[in-house]
């Protein structure tokens, strides 16, 4: 699928230097981002159905939506999400294998710098 | 129900379950083949088998006769559990396996490195595997007294010895074939007898019955009250009866009821005539008051109690962790959860269907206290004849699958914990004594208390689940600054003020109002508690932070791909 990591970055993560630290902490950073994304959907729907069921007051409205409608939308959620995951993994991967790549003498510098900036493209 | 076709179905299932048990048995080599199959177990395989073995009686009768009993708000419980997987995979799927631990003690030793939380932990999982499992062994005890009127005692015995036997034998590779098989076992169990509900409803002129009005009878009934009951009349009521209401006893006298409240003896049987109402069970004040009913008191706030149970305690149950394991990698573990999430929901569009139909044709179970029974008398009363038996015995072997699949899982899960805590030496051997320790203590569990409905006791294995798992997964997980004294605090004062309400409300010890409902309904104050105490305990000892938190976390985010040798010699290490 993609070339074997190179020794040098891999090594820095295995060896717990700050900058390998610095990818790992990137790369929960942008997971943890996806999951919160998920879970707040998920917790403002529950949260809110409730209420709006009492406010309604009809039986026929709560089994509809309970019963039947967020079945397909609890598991487009979870697609959604794994499929961000992923590509939160795959673009390490690539950043990773990328510093590898690059010379030597400025691989460590230039991969500190794309770290957090890729942390931060992940935002938008 | 007739008998003679109900037996020979749950006969069939347990000889199933014990063959393809020992078929595990024949290639189940090694240590790592007996706790989670080599970890080779593939998506679509895997997802099979965690949904046959998470969807346990409570699903399977529970549902149908929680809706029959409390209408439409009830549909929150298998919401909840299959929204708990979603929060499963959101924040803990992927990284819980790429731990390289077997169960949570190793996942909370290997996070936290302290043997204290690790032991902690262990009673925990035990503690909770038991709670679950003991209103499994009373579900198989009464729905064998249903069809087969064998004693209670009977179906919880028999569904313990298969579990021993089908553990002991082949560990988790033999779990995974049984409960894989287990899932459409119970897919089809209720698939097939719903279509022709559905099918002779349509023929029956398509009734429907208003949630909000006490349920009417379409033909003359006749309802055996098992244990003592309170009825309540909004108007007079015209009944035949023999056994005692009110301290007078009557033979076949027909008597009409006047409006109030009546005391029901155990053992009166009623008949109501046609189109009469079925009175309401008023909720009794004695000690084993149901949860469910308990709501009336506050029903948003038992609803939400209830959504936050079920959707933070699907994470911690020691059954539903250790399948993770079994996964090949972290990728694996997550996409599985998809396929889990796409199964479980299709489950649960059936459960809905028998309760709607369960209120329209069974409404006498209201009455009775065995409303758990609904999905499995509906066939025979509603299409009849010898079709109606078969589907029936169907039904019946679907439920048995369910008992069998949730508490193999959950023996096999305490029964690890045992073998690697509480017992000497980590053998093949060992294991299989823990297996039946694991077993023996809920059976004497199921067999003393009784009275607490199949889905209430779930409900309150969820609620210790999430105020002790919970937080201790997620901040595990997602913070670097949790340390051993924090997860010791939250654990002790989430899980066990959850434990603690629990055991209040089972006991009886508050009565009603809001401390009752406070108690029965836990999870909303006592998730907060858990979660607070774990973050202030671990930010009041900052020199306690393990050593090698980063490499953990490390391990735990990084995806295989870069970390093939890693985990490869991290998981040989731990175990061997």
């Amino acid at each position: 699928m993609h070339r074997p990591p190179g020794h040098r970055t891999q090594s820095e993560i295995d060896e717990q230097t700050t900058l390998g630290a610095a990818y790992v902490r990137s790369l929960m950073r942008s997971q943890l981002r996806a999951g919160l994304t998920a879970f707040g959907v998920l917790a403002l729907t529950a949260a809110t159905l409730p209420l709006f069921f009492g406010a309604l007051g009809r039986p026929v409205v709560v089994w509809t939506v309970l019963g039947f409608g967020c079945y397909p939308v609890l598991v487009l959620i979870a697609w959604w999400y794994v499929r961000r995951a992923e590509r939160n993994e795959r673009d390490f991967a690539r950043l990773v294998q990328g510093a590898e790549s690059s010379p030597a003498s400025d691989g460590a510098a230039s991969a500190s710098d794309a770290a957090p900036a890729s942390d931060g493209t992940e935002g938008r | 129900m007739h008998q003679s076709y109900a037996i020979p179905a749950v006969a069939a299932v347990v000889l199933a379950t014990v063959l393809i048990g020992g078929f595990g048995l024949r290639i189940s080599r090694t240590t790592s083949d007996f706790y989670v199959a080599s970890r080779t177990v593939g998506p679509s395989l895997n997802a099979a088998a965690i949904s046959g073995e998470y969807l346990s009686a409570a699903s399977f009768l529970g549902i149908a006769g929680l809706l029959l009993l409390h209408g439409p708000d009830m549909l929150w419980y298998p919401v909840g559990y299959t929204a708990g997987y979603l929060v499963l995979l959101i924040f803990v799927a992927a990284p819980l396996r790429r731990s390289g631990a077997y169960t949570l003690p190793d996942f909370a030793e290997g996070r936290l490195e302290s043997r204290q939380v690790r032991r902690l932990v262990s009673v925990f999982v035990v503690g909770a595997g038991w709670l679950y499992l003991v209103p499994q062994l009373q579900g198989a005890g009464l729905t064998l007294e249903i069809l087969t009127g064998a004693p209670r005692w009977l179906g919880g015995t028999l569904v313990a010895a298969v579990v021993v036997l089908a553990v002991a034998a082949g560990g988790m590779r033999s779990i995974t074939f049984v409960q894989a098989f287990q899932y459409w076992l119970k897919l089809t169990a209720l698939l097939v007898p719903a279509l022709f509900l559905v099918l002779a409803w349509q023929g029956d002129g398509r009734p429907h019955a208003e949630f909000d009005e006490p349920a009417g009878l379409r033909q003359q009934q006749s309802v055996r009250v098992t244990e003592p009951v309170d009825i309540r009349l909004n108007a007079p009521l015209a009944v035949t009866l023999t056994g005692a209401v009110d301290g007078r006893a009557y033979d076949d006298a027909r008597v009409t009821l006047a409006e109030g409240t009546h005391r029901i003896d155990g053992g009166t049987r009623l008949t109501f005539p046609e189109g009469s109402q079925v009175p309401a069970a008023e909720p009794s004040s004695s000690a084993s008051r149901p949860l469910a009913t308990s709501r009336a008191d506050h029903p948003l706030y038992a609803t939400y109690g209830l959504i936050v149970a079920t959707f933070l305690g699907t994470m911690g149950l020691p059954h539903v962790v250790v399948r993770f394991y079994t996964s090949p990698n972290g990728r694996t573990a997550r996409r599985t959860t998809v396929v889990v999430l796409a199964l479980i929901g299709a489950f649960y569009l059936l459960p809905p269907l028998y309760g709607a139909l369960g209120r329209l044709y069974a409404p006498e179970l209201t009455l009775t206290g065995h409303a758990d029974a609904a999905v499995l008398l509906l066939p025979e009363r509603v299409i009849g004849g010898l079709g109606g038996d078969l589907l029936g015995a169907l039904v019946a072997g679907g439920a048995f699958a369910a008992f069998l699949s949730t508490a193999s899982g959950l023996t096999m899960a305490v029964a690890g914990v045992l073998s690697q805590d509480v017992l000497p030496s980590r053998g093949v051997r060992h294991f299989r004594l823990a297996t039946v320790l694991a077993t023996l203590v809920p059976l004497a569990g199921a067999l003393l208390v009784t009275g607490v409905p199949v889905a209430d006791a779930v409900g309150m294995a969820f609620a210790v689940s999430a105020s002790s798992f919970c937080p201790l997964l997620v901040l595990g997980i997602w913070w670097r600054r949790l340390t051993p004294p924090g997860a010791v605090a939250g654990l002790l004062l989430g899980g066990g003020s959850a434990t603690v309400a629990v055991g209040l409300t089972v006991g009886g010890a508050v009565g009603s109002g809001w401390p009752h409902t406070l108690l029965a309904w836990p999870a909303v104050w006592s998730v907060p508690i858990g979660f607070l105490a774990m973050v202030l305990g671990s930010l009041a000892t900052p020199g306690s932070v393990p050593p090698h938190t980063s490499a953990t976390m490390t391990r735990l985010h990084l995806p295989e791909s870069l970390t093939v040798r890693q985990t490869a010699t991290a998981a040989e290490g731990e175990r061997k």
